[in-house]
């Protein structure tokens, strides 16, 4: 992947997660922007620090906390 | 990226070479046997650490006869140049040219150094693989690659293949959120089942029941009142005569206990006297002892003397006139007038004796008074305490009997109740008492009910409570499910729109390229369908690569390849090895045409064995190889 890319992925998925949330009803009923934010912040984790040093209950804990705000 | 130069020591079948690169087009020309894929080969391998052939083992890579040998490059990045070295043992170095021309080392040792260079550079294994290098017979392998593995190429060349592990991490997420619903929902469903009934209706009326009962009993309270004072008369008559008995009864017994006695203070007085003469016979005892030992001694003393006179008698009746103990003759008067001194002195002992008899008798009379006067101090002065707890009685049942004269004093002046005709039963305090006792019954039991339902309704309010949080955990599990959810979709999409973002543009790349080399009857490229593989629009027929002719094949892979680089974010460099290969001269010359307009904007690295391509690109910096030797 290029570097351009990789340093716009970020920015790629929190449009794509931001379209699905405009576009797809179950998620715009039932989710706000705090949920929207965990998510990407959650995606942006996990790409930095390599899934091998991320679990899942460090998602879990980012998404679940946000959710609950 | 400019590449100037690679540097060999015992690697494939070069002992040590160094070789100078340029810009444009660098022909690296040589009859077959003569190290050209080698030079190729030890570029790919100083840039990514592998073979360009895959399955090829690093020591395979280094000159026969060698432990070891190193691929090295020297190139130029923006502002820098710098010296890159991998030997086939795995060791790697990297060395930055500084501003006083001496070289310091970056990093150095036997490390994977392919994510610093990815970090530094910005290319990949991947990226060089798929759009920089071509290897001989490379088409014919991409051709052959089952779907599944050019996704995996083009998941590795995007970098989906992190966010496919990315997803994975999320589907999990979401997989431990969908079990935390299900416990949820479990929960919620039985704590449904248990609090569907409560008690509120019931609790209302019951409330509303005892409120009517109890201004009834308000009521009856207030019209009996009246009624009420001559059952409190009786009451308080009743009182007063128990109050009176008592009060006798307390009298008969204060008297009783005062016989003999005109009061209490005769009795303390008489207590005083008894205590006086007590204290004054205190030596009694003492004396009586006295008495009989004086007395025992007497006795013995007689007794002593009558035994002495009997023997002086015996003596004075016998004739032979010797002493019985001594057997010395005595004289008969002499022991006459023992004897008489001997009863004289018996005589006196006994009257003393008799006396002192007389005085213990006494003696003894006297204590046995004192021990009855000390029984009767003890009596007396139990009768003194039951006289003051009969007299705290007494008064404390006067003060009472005055306090229930006093309130029927204040109730004999009231007049008799005004009863109304309709009132009888209610006037008569008997009835009027059962009735408010069979409401007050009533309203006891009503409000322990009350409270019962109250406390019932506490724990449904409080389980009520429990399913409001329950259902609030619900609200936020259900949430972060469809957080993780949409976390997947927007790896999805973004998988989508990464293809997108890459393969668009390099479907656009391809084309131009096509338009170039005037082949526009290639038309509608699409890399996305087939996972790289182009697919294309034929003179209004869809087809892929694979049904094109090798040369067609040849060309609109290295097309391929050039718009993927330039989508991916450009290199600026490519390595050919024997792009012409099977081509017919016509090809050959487009191809060779081709090279040309890539050096335009590339550095661009061919190898070849053909003199037509050697005479087609005479301005490329030529690069000679022989066989089983080298020279520039």
């Amino acid at each position: 992947m290029s570097s351009t890319l990789e340093n716009e992925l970020g920015e790629i998925y929190e449009r794509e997660v931001e379209k699905l949330i405009e576009f797809e009803r179950k998620y715009h009923s039932a989710l706000g922007a705090a949920d929207v934010a965990a998510v990407v912040q959650a995606f942006r984790f996990a790409l930095e620090h390599g899934v091998d040093k991320v679990t899942v209950q460090m998602l879990y804990d980012m998404i679940n906390d946000r959710s609950g705000d | 990226m400019r590449l100037e130069r690679i540097i060999l020591k015992s690697f494939g079948c070069f002992d040590r070479r160094d070789f100078d690169l340029s810009d444009g087009v660098n022909l690296i020309f040589g009859p077959n046997f003569s190290g050209k894929s080698t030079l190729v080969n030890a570029i790919f391998f100083a840039l990514t650490g592998k073979p360009i052939v895959p399955k090829v083992g690093l020591p395979a890579m280094a000159q026969s006869g060698a432990s070891s040998g190193t691929a090295g490059l020297s190139f130029r990045n923006g502002e820098h140049s710098y010296q890159l070295f991998r030997s086939t043992q795995g060791e790697v170095q990297l060395r930055q040219k500084e501003d006083d021309e001496k070289w310091r080392i970056l990093f150095t040792g036997k490390r994977s150094a392919d994510e610093d260079l990815r970090q530094k550079f910005h290319f990949s294994y991947h990226q060089l693989a798929a759009a920089t290098f071509l290897r001989e017979g490379e088409i014919f392998e991409f051709l052959a690659r089952q779907p599944a593995d050019r996704r995996d190429v083009l998941h590795a060349l995007l970098g989906i293949d992190r966010l496919m592990e990315v997803r994975q991490r999320f589907l999990e997420g979401r997989r431990i959120a969908r079990r935390e619903e299900k416990r949820i929902q479990d929960h919620q469903r039985s704590m449904r089942v248990t609090t569907v009934k409560n008690h509120r209706e019931e609790i209302e009326r019951t409330e509303a029941e005892l409120k009517n009962l109890e201004g009834q009993y308000e009521l009856l309270t207030g019209e009996g009142s009246q009624s009420g004072d001559a059952a409190l008369v009786t009451e308080l008559t009743q009182a007063q005569e128990r109050f009176q008995k008592e009060i006798d009864g307390l009298i008969q017994e204060r008297a009783t206990v005062l016989r003999g006695f005109t009061d209490v203070d005769h009795l303390r007085t008489s207590i005083k006297e008894i205590e006086a003469a007590t204290a004054s016979a205190g030596g009694l005892e003492k004396g009586r002892d006295e008495l009989i030992q004086r007395i025992g001694s007497l006795n013995s003393q007689v007794h002593t003397l009558a035994t002495e006179c009997e023997t002086l008698r015996q003596l004075i009746d016998s004739d032979h006139g010797h002493c019985p103990t001594c057997h010395q003759p005595v004289q008969q008067k002499i022991i006459e007038s023992i004897l008489a001194e001997k009863e004289a002195g018996k005589a006196s002992s006994q009257r003393e004796l008799e006396t002192q008899q007389k005085t213990l008798d006494k003696q003894t009379e006297n204590i046995n008074a004192l021990r009855g006067l000390k029984q009767r101090h003890q009596l007396m002065q139990g009768k003194v305490e039951q006289l003051e707890r009969i007299e705290k009685q007494l008064a404390k049942l006067q003060r009472e009997f005055d306090g229930v004269a006093s309130r029927l004093g204040a109730l004999q002046p009231t007049p008799p109740p005004q009863t109304s005709p309709g009132s009888d039963a209610l006037a008569d305090p008997t009835q009027l008492a059962e009735q408010r006792r069979q409401l007050k019954y009533r309203i006891d039991s009503l409000r322990r009910q009350l409270d019962r339902l109250n406390r019932e309704e506490a724990v449904i309010a409080h389980k009520l409570e429990e399913l409001h949080r329950t259902q609030h955990q619900a609200n936020q599990i259900l949430r972060t499910r469809l957080s993780f959810e949409l976390a997947c979709d927007g790896v999805d999409k973004t998988i989508a729109s990464l293809q997108q973002t890459i393969l668009q543009p390099a479907e656009k790349e391809i084309q131009r390229w096509l338009e170039r080399m005037d082949l526009t009857r290639f038309s509608q490229i699409d890399l996305k369908s087939q996972h790289l593989l182009p697919s294309l629009n034929v003179e209004g027929v869809e087809r892929n690569l694979m049904l094109l002719s090798g040369s067609e094949k040849m060309m609109l892979y290295l097309c391929f390849k050039a718009a993927l680089s330039e989508a991916l974010g450009t290199l600026g460099f490519f390595v050919f090895d024997d792009p012409t290969l099977h081509l017919d001269p016509d090809r050959r010359g487009a191809m060779i045409d081709f090279i040309q307009q890539l050096a335009e904007e590339h550095q661009v690295i061919v190898t070849s064995n053909d003199p037509e391509v050697r005479a087609g690109l005479p301005d490329a910096h030529l690069i000679e190889t022989m066989p089983h030797t080298s020279h520039v």
